[in-house]
């Protein structure tokens, strides 16, 4: 009985790597291309950023049942690759929208950013 | 948008609190898939199988705690916790049954009474009157001097209507009833129709169901015999039926046309069984100027002020005065709101009432914080044990809070239950005393103060134990147990201000209700100048019709009171215009014959009677003589005064043979005074006796018949109307009750603000007295070992119950002087509502204090007399 009266605000973990809120925008567009389950997204983010965004598998968990609830992406149990039943997300119409917006606001904030960084010294 | 992301999250939210197991599981599944696939992928890398599933494992970083944030996603954290409270609380309160009943029983007879009191409040002053723009409304009445609320003439009133500037809409209504005599289908029925003008009802912007209502043109001589009828007389009389608009009733021997029907809703100021129209052109007395009959009711024009109008109409009163010195000279209109007028007299009774029981609410509340605390200081070690085990402050204080919400809120809702049978216990005991009774209902309104309070008051009661328990040392607890000499003092400290505070209100209450039962005491004790026991009253009507000379009528009466006295079993049957303590008055302009005639009209109270009207009330004769037979039946220039009218008029001068001159409707006549009679409080019990002047004749077209008799005097109710019918068939009586009908009830009003007060203050009372009890029972339980140890050493049975009762009392008295100072305080705004004593009155304080006293002596008695019974052997092992 008292456990459930436990403290249950404890801090959050933060992909620490990466720009806050960047690996939903990362996974929106993993998802954009395919259906994946949740492995699968793990291992792609690893080939196609060489290893140079280090997403934890432990963050990763979060994130997707974040993006699930608010509605951008949804899941459907389907057998995979290796024939056993995997958790596959697929990217819903709002989530579609959210991408595009999220993707102009980095596009964005990148091209601003990258205005500054190549100013050259007087 | 908005619509499809809702689509995809609303089953979501629903699925993760109602599929919670599914959800968890599916949880599982997909992490252990991972893991899986991530072993898999280990030992082709080389790793064993153990090595394999402990890198997998860690690179989750914690899988617990990432199951924990998964959940955190699901956004139903709130609720989840809430509904985890709420079972909790419903578990923990159900298991001390004891405990929750007594605070249940408190919190619903707080609440219910708040609710029923609210609900009083609510319909009676918070309503809005149910009339178009109803702040509008403005009572009109004429006045002299601007002191009275009086008559307005009918001249003035056309004189008032056409000149104003003020006003959207000006009416008006007789200022009594006027009795109408139903005759023609069925039995004869005496009804009380109201006289109005015709635009009377457009001016409250209300229309008839049925029909239509009156115009202008009603008030002329051919278009007056129209008539319109409330729902419940069409109901009872003509049973409702539909095509009753357009025939013709009898009224008083003449056919009137029924024009409509109101709706049952409508509850004009004056609730009359029908309506009809003034004509202003009908008979002499309607061009008098000196004869004031009507009440005003006026719509005030868009942005118009109450002063601007008084403004305007007191242009038109001084015209008036000087075109017509001799009747309207000091006569003005006096202009106050209606709402004013409908509510405003019981207004201070009723927020009296309130703040009764907003006090006994608060002592609810101290009971319930005061069990609670105990429960808590029990509780410690179990809090301290959850605490240690990761629940936060803030959770824990969450939960309890939770636990008083729950209280309340059932507490709130038995309390509304009790609310039901209260409000109709309420309307049908102060049916005649409060206005606007017909409204009282327990609505939605009501409903949601009572959500209301019972949530204001589950956080009242809640919050002390809940910061205790924030303020409360975890070590020390989780070390001490629920034992020790530091927690006792601080929370003890808590405890005795409620007791304090609990006998304090307790007082202020009882002193309030001491005093409104002082007065009422005092009220009844009131001399009303005459003896109402064994006396018959009843009311005769003649239609004017009929009766169109004096003579008939006189002639009616005389065989009347010749017929009934004959009844056996009556001792004297006397006559009078207006009966004492009916409400219903008239006076009369008279100046002293000789005197030089001043600007100021004096007026006296004014009763035409017969004869035998004395001996049948047993007003004893001063001085002079009665009225003779002769001097009734020639309608003589003989009066009868009062004791108050001499030592007011002729304090210094014989007043026996001295002559009035009185405006007798035609022209100034002398009148001789004959006799000097005893004086009798004709408007009410309250006040001194005014000045009356009595006036011989039965010249008169409605009487009331006052009986002497010898046994009850409703059993001669039957022989009268047999008389009464034996005379003319067609004639209804009325107003059939006993004179100690009319006494009770011009004490109602002060009968039932005290029966009231009283409950609550009993309540209040009770409910401190079983604080006290509480708060005692606890500290010697607590003592337990204290006692025993004192008992070992050698301390009596009866220095023990010294002790305790010293404790106890100390509280108590502290409670008592802060009750008596606020009662000093507070009493005075119930000065209106006082008769025959101050608002500091010495023997209501002195007793209030001393029946405290002894109730709080009881309350600590009886645990302390346990306390006596400890035995030490078994107290030193207690833990």
């Amino acid at each position: 009985m008292y456990t459930s009266l436990g403290n249950r605000w404890r801090a959050m973990s933060k992909p620490t790597d990466l720009v806050q809120g960047t690996l939903g925008l990362l996974i929106l567009k993993m998802l954009a291309l395919e259906p994946l389950h949740g492995w699968a997204i793990g291992q792609r983010l690893k080939q196609v950023s060489d290893d140079t965004l280090q997403v934890s598998d432990g963050s990763l968990y979060p994130a997707l049942h974040k993006l699930e609830q608010e509605g951008w992406i949804k899941a459907e149990w389907k057998p995979s690759e290796n024939n056993r039943r995997a958790k596959f997300y697929t990217l819903t119409r709002p989530g579609r929208k959210e991408l595009e917006r999220e993707a102009a606001n980095w596009n964005r904030l990148s091209t601003a950013i990258s205005l500054v960084v190549q100013l050259k010294e007087a | 948008m908005r619509l499809e992301h809702w689509f995809y999250t609303v089953p979501l939210r629903l699925r993760s609190l109602f599929r919670r197991g599914q959800v968890e599981a599916e949880l599982n599944e997909e992490l252990r898939y991972h893991l899986e696939r991530q072993i898999e992928v280990n030992t082709a890398a080389g790793m064993s199988v153990e090595e394999a599933r402990y890198a997998a494992l860690r690179a989750m970083h914690g899988l617990d705690q990432r199951k924990e944030e998964c959940r955190d996603m699901r956004r139903v954290r709130l609720i989840e916790d809430l509904w985890q409270d709420f079972r909790f609380s419903l578990r923990s309160l159900l298991k001390r049954p004891g405990f929750t009943a007594i605070a249940l029983l408190a919190l619903a007879l707080g609440i219910g009474a708040n609710t029923a009191i609210f609900s009083l409040v609510n319909a009676v002053i918070l309503q809005p009157l149910p009339y178009r723009d109803p702040d509008r409304l403005i009572s009109v009445y004429g006045t002299r001097n601007r002191s009275t609320q009086g008559s307005v003439g009918p001249t003035d009133f056309l004189d008032y209507r056409s000149q104003n500037k003020t006003f959207e809409q000006f009416a008006a209504s007789g200022s009594m009833m006027l009795p109408m005599n139903l005759t023609g289908s069925g039995e004869p029925e005496r009804l009380n129709a109201s006289i109005i003008t015709g635009n009377y009802f457009d001016t409250f912007g209300v229309r008839p169901a049925l029909g239509r209502g009156f115009s202008l043109e009603n008030e002329k001589t051919g278009q007056d015999h129209v008539t319109v009828l409330s729902h419940a007389f069409w109901q009872t009389r003509f049973g409702g039926d539909p095509n009753i608009v357009n025939k013709t009733i009898n009224l008083d021997g003449k056919a009137y046309e029924v024009l409509g029907v109101m709706p049952a809703e409508v509850v004009l100021p004056q609730p009359a069984q029908l309506w009809v129209p003034i004509n202003f052109d009908a008979d002499p007395e309607m061009k008098m100027r000196n004869a004031r009959f009507l009440r005003g009711i006026g719509r005030l024009k868009e942005g118009v002020t109450l002063d601007q109008a008084q403004t305007d109409t007191d242009l038109i009163a001084a015209q008036l005065e000087q075109q017509y010195p001799d009747s309207n000279t000091g006569w003005s209109l006096r202009l106050i709101p209606l709402r004013e007028i409908l509510v405003g007299g019981s207004r201070t009774m009723l927020f009296i009432l309130f703040g009764a029981v907003g006090f006994v609410l608060l002592i609810a509340c101290a009971n319930v914080a005061n069990l609670l605390l105990v429960r808590a200081a029990a509780r410690q070690k179990e809090i301290a044990m959850r605490t240690a085990l990761g629940a936060s402050r803030l959770r824990i204080i969450r939960q309890m809070i939770t636990e008083s919400l729950l209280l309340a809120i059932f507490g709130g809702a038995l309390g509304a239950l009790l609310a039901v049978a209260g409000v109709k216990l309420l309307v049908s005991l102060g049916e005649d005393n409060i206005p606007r009774t017909a409204n009282v209902k327990i609505d939605a309104t009501v409903l949601a103060f009572t959500l209301l309070i019972s949530l204001a008051t589950g956080l009242l009661f809640g919050l002390a134990p809940a910061i205790r328990t924030m303020k409360e040392n975890l070590v020390d607890a989780l070390k001490d147990g629920i034992r020790g000499g530091s927690e006792a003092t601080v929370k003890n400290r808590t405890r005795s201000l409620l007791v304090v505070f609990e006998s304090a209100i307790a007082v202020m209450l009882l002193i309030a209700a001491g005093l409104l039962i002082r007065s009422l005491v005092a009220l009844q004790n009131v001399d009303p100048g005459f003896d109402p026991n064994n006396v018959l009253t009843l009311r005769v009507d003649l239609p004017r019709q009929k009766y169109n000379t004096p003579e008939k009528a006189s002639n009616f009466f005389e065989q009347l009171e010749t017929r009934v006295a004959g009844l056996p079993g009556v001792e004297a049957v006397g006559l009078i215009t207006d009966l004492p303590l009916s409400g219903e008055a008239r006076d009369m302009p008279y100046r002293v014959e000789g005197r030089p005639a001043t600007s100021d009209i004096a007026f006296v109270d004014f009763r035409r009677v017969n004869k035998n009207y004395f001996s049948a009330m047993r007003i004893p004769l001063r001085r002079g003589r009665n009225f003779t037979e002769q001097e009734v039946r020639q309608s003589d220039k003989a009066i009868v005064v009062s004791q108050a009218f001499v030592d007011s008029v002729f304090p210094n001068e014989e007043a026996l043979g001295k002559r009035l001159i009185i405006w007798s409707g035609i022209r100034n006549e002398p009148y001789e005074i004959i006799g000097i009679v005893g004086d009798t409080r004709y408007q009410s019990l309250q006040g001194e006796p005014s000045a009356t002047m009595y006036v011989p004749t039965r010249e008169l077209l409605f009487v009331n018949l006052v009986i002497r008799t010898q046994g009850d005097p409703l059993s001669l109710v039957g022989g009268v109307r047999k008389e009464v019918n034996a005379l003319d068939p067609d004639q209804p009586i009325a107003a059939i009750r006993p004179m100690t009908e009319w006494v009770a009830m011009s004490a109602a009003g002060a009968r039932y603000r005290t029966t009231l007060l009283g409950l609550f203050a009993l309540l209040a009372m009770i409910l401190a007295a079983t604080g006290i009890y509480g708060v005692m029972s606890y500290s010697v339980a607590q003592r337990t070992q204290e006692i025993g140890v004192r008992m070992a050493l050698g301390a009596r049975p009866l220095d023990v119950l010294k002790l305790v009762v010293r404790q106890g009392m100390m509280l108590a008295l502290i409670g008592v002087i802060v009750g008596l100072a606020g009662a000093l305080a507070l009493t005075r705004v119930m000065s209106s509502l006082l008769f025959g004593v101050t608002e500091r009155d010495p023997i209501t304080f002195v007793a209030v204090a001393a029946l405290l006293i002894v109730v709080a002596f009881i309350s600590c008695f009886v645990p302390a007399h346990r306390a006596t019974k400890v035995d030490p052997l078994v107290a030193l092992r207690y833990e």
